[in-house]
């Protein structure tokens, strides 16, 4: 239980810009078998509809059952079980706008393969945002990791990954689910 | 996969025959099965087959041909998903409103949950912070000094402004669609407080240049409401407008 308590602190309280922490930190400090506490800690937060993911550098989503040498450079954090709610999410800082912006950017990013110029990602946004509020907020979405600057491209970032199901935003989630049923 | 080295000839083509038929039965990815790599040993087992072997290795055939069949599907699938997604993108993109769009992010966002906490280096970030601010900000807190009001409202007719500031807004923004916000404002603390209300009640939105940080006046605009603190230059005070 101790060590349950342990990984909660570390996982919960962000010590660094970026959430998480790695696969080799919380060996170190709650032992060999963390990948156990882990599935404990999971077993309490589920009840309050948080969850434990680990997730590579890129951000793409990692089984805890890929063991203990596969997940040691995995980043641990801990993400909502469900969907936040409009209201929740501005309670937490996020305007509408903000929101709806980086829905458009992640959407014409994945249109695009996932990377686009940053010049046209500006001027698809502007279509439906002020301009100083979409650069503003592009640098903020780079911060915060959503979106990684490459030269002058945007690529969809290691958070979006994530923290997003691209599949269920772009609406293609539920033709992948038939068609992995049909096989 | 065809594994060892059989005896007969037959039995390389009934193990060809048991792989197919797993691979076909089990419904999974049809490209598990190396189909090349059957056919090979079907071809060099042909020569030594005796005629009820030549039975087993038509059937082995039609299996592959029946999973070469599986596989174009299995194709076919994957490509129309494939090119599928970047059209639906751009069709939310193009047909969804803001709100609509945020709605269609939270579907799919299941954000990650952190509490911030002070550490040693945001604590020597923030003495940074208050050392660059000078002498207008001293640490010690019996050193600071209030200012006086800089804007004291007393006007006998605050409608008369309200209404000519009103007026005005309404013809500057008919014929020019946006003016700079001094030149409406005139560095006058009342004529701002009057625009301050008139934004407020949706006359108009304030605009800020990003890059060089100039308001302007513009007509109202749709989307949510946010504070503009606009300060004016000289008078040692500030008035607060809301914009859009």
């Amino acid at each position: 239980m101790e060590k349950i308590k342990r990984a909660a602190r570390m996982l919960l309280f962000r010590a660094h810009a970026r959430p998480g922490v790695k696969g080799w930190e919380l060996r170190k400090a709650l032992g060999p078998d963390y990948l156990d506490v882990i599935r404990g800690l999971n077993e309490y937060l589920s009840l309050l509809g948080l969850e434990v993911r680990a997730v590579d550098e890129g951000g793409r989503r990692l089984s805890l059952d890929e063991g203990e040498s596969g997940l040691s450079q995995a980043i641990f954090l801990v993400a909502l079980r469900e969907q936040p709610t409009l209201t929740e999410a501005k309670t937490s800082g996020w305007r509408v706008d903000d929101l709806a912006m980086l829905a458009a950017s992640l959407l014409y990013l994945a249109s695009n393969g996932g990377r686009a110029p940053r010049r046209l990602v500006v001027e698809v946004l502007r279509a439906k945002f002020p301009r100083w509020r979409v650069e503003a907020a592009l640098d903020r979405f780079i911060r915060a990791g959503y979106l990684r600057e490459e030269g002058d491209a945007l690529v969809i970032g290691w958070r979006a990954y994530a923290e997003v199901d691209i599949d269920q935003l772009v609406g293609v989630a539920r033709l992948k689910r038939e068609e992995g049923e049909g096989e | 996969m065809v594994a060892g080295t059989p005896r007969e000839p037959e039995d390389v083509v009934r193990r060809v025959l048991e792989t197919v038929v797993r691979a076909l039965e089990s419904g999974g990815d049809p490209f598990a099965v190396d189909v090349g790599r059957l056919f090979e040993e079907l071809r060099e087992a042909l020569p030594g087959l005796r005629e009820w072997g030549l039975t087993l290795d038509a059937e082995a055939v039609r299996r592959l041909a029946e999973l070469i069949r599986k596989q174009e599907e299995w194709v076919e699938g994957r490509v129309s998903t494939l090119s599928l997604g970047p059209f639906l993108a751009l069709v939310k993109l193009a047909a969804l409103g803001p709100r609509e769009l945020a709605l269609e992010l939270l579907k799919a966002w299941r954000p990650a949950v952190s509490l911030d906490r002070m550490s040693l280096s945001d604590l020597l970030k923030g003495l940074e912070y208050l050392g660059s601010r000078g002498p207008r900000y001293p640490l010690e807190p019996g050193a600071l000094e209030v200012p006086e009001l800089a804007f004291e409202v007393n006007v006998p007719d605050l409608e008369s402004v309200l209404r000519n500031v009103r007026e005005e807004l309404r013809k500057a923004l008919a014929s020019r669609g946006r003016i700079p916000y001094s030149e409406l404002v005139r560095g006058d603390a009342l004529r701002a407080y009057a625009l301050s209300v008139l934004c407020g009640e949706g006359y108009a939105s304030l605009e800020v240049e990003p890059l060089s940080g100039e308001v302007f006046v513009v007509p109202p605009r749709d989307g949510e409401y946010e504070s503009v603190a606009v300060v004016l230059k000289g008078a040692g005070g500030g008035t607060r407008a809301k914009g859009n």
